[in-house]
């Protein structure tokens, strides 16, 4: 199974919805639903499937809309400013985040993929 | 009595009630982890009759947020569990409100309450990965009803009995659930010289007329750990024999 398809079976397990109704661009909150302690856990399931330290913060992009809202007075440059909080998005992730406010929280599960991934390197 | 799950810790294991726990749970077929923190404790654990079949293990909340402050509960855990949790521990700051160094102030609510938040945490992890768990708390009556001198010691027990009632509401659905039990008077330990010394005034002022036995305590827990016991949740029950019902 991919890191994919682990994270999706995990999920679908915890939601209790089919595997197929979620995909790497699903969004958890807006699709899915999720609340905060389904997340607490997606994190103690995703520590012990893939053995890795999981910051619940940082793969949740819990902190996200602080760090766009109140970057703090040292901050001139938002995009670099998360690059560098969350290092394992991609460029393009934190343009699409960015251009993505509106609507509610952005995380996808792409993002958890990515998370995973960085972590175990 | 039935029981789902089969490992449990006992935290603060050295107390009496604690030592009256142990040969409950092993008769009920469940395997409990004894904690102490110092050496008297763990001398006290292997000196009880019946104690013979488990090996203490160290765990101080003083200690809890040390790196390392997990490391001997999580190899006695290595392969998941605990599936209960009962915890005896609390540490006693005995001043007036008014006398009390805020640095000692501090020490006391690190220990008590935010190491005790990293134990809660702990725990309620691991039993989410296997979406079973049940927790209890000994609080104390002093919780519901302080003397003077108490004030540090009820603040902390109501704190803590927050904490436990906050796990229980927010992950009973994830199948773990809490319950607290303040116990008033128990013959024990320091309480047990006062109520020799008090006989009367105890006999007067608890409707029951006595205090409860470390026994009782003991056999009250094994039920509100056991499967019929689980809608009990995020509450306090009070075994006093009446006392703080009493105006």
């Amino acid at each position: 199974m991919t890191v994919f398809e682990k994270i999706q079976a995990t999920l679908a397990d915890i939601l209790d919805v089919e595997t197929a109704s979620i995909g790497a661009e699903t969004y958890l909150f807006r699709d899915l639903e999720v609340e905060s302690i389904d997340l607490l856990e997606l994190a103690v399931s995703l520590s012990s499937e893939f053995n890795i330290d999981v910051n619940d913060d940082e793969v949740f992009l819990k902190t996200l809309r602080v760090y766009i809202s109140e970057p703090g007075d040292q901050v001139t440059d938002t995009r670099a400013y998360l690059m560098e909080k969350y290092p394992y998005l991609t460029s393009t992730r934190v343009d699409e985040i960015l251009a993505d406010q509106e609507d509610g929280p952005v995380l996808k599960v792409k993002d958890i993929v990515d998370y995973v991934n960085w972590r175990s390197v | 009595m039935k029981f789902t799950g089969k490992t449990v810790l006992v935290v603060g294991g050295s107390c009496e009630m604690a030592l009256a726990l142990f040969p409950l749970l092993a008769e009920a077929g469940l395997e409990a982890v004894l904690t102490f923190r110092s050496e008297e404790g763990k001398k006290r654990i292997q000196d009880t009759p019946g104690t013979m079949q488990t090996t203490p293990c160290f765990f101080d909340l003083g200690k809890a947020l040390d790196p390392d402050g997990f490391s001997d509960v999580d190899a006695r855990f290595s392969e998941g569990g605990p599936d209960y949790f009962v915890d005896f521990a609390h540490g006693n700051l005995e001043s007036l409100v008014a006398t009390a160094s805020p640095e000692e102030v501090g020490r006391y609510f690190h220990e008590n309450v935010t190491g005790r938040s990293a134990l809660i945490k702990w725990a309620a992890r691991r039993m989410v990965a296997r979406r079973f768990g049940r927790m209890l708390y000994l609080s104390s009556t002093a919780a519901f009803l302080q003397n003077g001198g108490q004030g540090f010691y009820a603040a902390s027990k109501k704190a803590c009995e927050a904490l436990y009632q906050g796990i229980g509401i927010e992950m009973a659905k994830k199948g773990v659930t809490t319950a607290i039990l303040r116990p008033g008077y128990v013959a024990s330990g320091r309480a047990e010289a006062f109520m020799a010394e008090n006989e009367a005034w105890v006999r007067q002022k608890i409707p029951l007329g006595r205090a409860a036995s470390p026994d009782e305590v003991a056999e009250t827990l094994l039920f509100l750990l056991s499967d019929a016991a689980r809608p009990i949740n995020a509450t306090p029950i009070t075994m006093d024999g009446g006392l703080t019902a009493c105006k």
